[in-house]
């Protein structure tokens, strides 16, 4: 028994490929007001932020760059966080 | 060895404010001796870091960088999968005899394969250190573990092939195939 699900917006491949990029970039978007309050957002406001795996991936850049700023190895316990809840929201958007 | 002057230091500031401090010791209490005060003056200590200018360009550009050159691939993957379904490509599969999960595990393989090979020429590219004309050798983000940014880059693969999977559900040119 199987049922088949229709997506809600009827566009040819083209168009798709249209929205895709429009959609990948709204999701990074939030990113821009979450820099500048990088220092006062608490562990699990950032955790909650990377459900948004393009958001992930940003902190996770800018965890990078800020190590390379010390001029020290990035060690893993710090990325470990960010990796763990992109599997979550890849969980979720399945 | 760094010579720090400080500002206050050379604009003389410093000795105008003791001058005024100890003059007002002296007038409350007469029996004080300004010769006995010793100040030594110190920067206020600070963790060791890189004056880079180049380091500020990678912690603002960085993550945008990495976010649009993903763009592509997500773009490319969305798009197949939609023309599949809308030749209905996938519709006489099914009719075959092709599960659901096999369908999706073959799209998920095929795009992960290229994503792994751009993960490996990202990192690689990004961290292994090339000899410069200048002298030396130099790499964008030389300090970080090879390794580890493989990995980082891996785990965001993996949600960047479920979030376009998540994605090519909503386009759909379905209505059309129905007739």
């Amino acid at each position: 028994m199987t049922y088949r699900y229709e997506g809600f917006l009827f566009v040819t491949a083209n168009s798709a490929a249209a929205g895709t990029g429009g959609i990948w970039f709204l999701s990074y978007l939030p990113y821009a007001f979450i820099q500048p309050r990088y220092e006062t957002m608490t562990r699990g406001s950032k955790m909650g932020t990377c459900l948004l795996h393009n958001i992930g991936l940003a902190l996770g850049a800018q965890l990078i760059g800020m190590f390379e700023g010390k001029g020290i190895y990035i060690k893993l316990i710090n990325v470990e966080f960010n990796s763990k809840f992109r599997y979550w929201s890849s969980m979720v958007n399945v | 060895m760094i010579i720090i002057i400080s500002f206050f230091l050379i604009i003389g500031f410093l000795a105008l404010q003791r001058a005024v401090d100890m003059e007002i010791l002296n007038i409350l209490n007469p029996t004080f001796n300004s010769s006995n005060v010793h100040i030594q003056l110190q920067r206020y200590p600070y963790p060791p870091y890189k004056a880079d200018n180049f380091v500020l360009v990678i912690q603002v550009w960085f993550p945008f960088l990495l976010v649009m050159s993903y763009i592509f691939a997500a773009i490319n993957t969305v798009k197949n999968i939609v023309y599949e379904k809308e030749n209905g490509l996938k519709v006489a599969m099914t009719i075959m005899g092709l599960s659901g999960w096999i369908h999706w595990a073959s799209w998920f393989t095929r795009s992960m394969v290229f994503l792994l090979i751009a993960d490996i020429l990202i990192a690689v590219c990004y961290i292994v250190k090339i000899p410069i004309t200048s002298g030396g050798s130099s790499s964008v983000i030389g300090e970080s573990d090879i390794t580890l940014v493989f990995f980082f880059l891996f785990t965001y693969s993996i949600t960047s092939v479920c979030f376009m999977f998540f994605l090519s559900t909503l386009f759909d040119k379905g209505k059309k195939n129905l007739n």
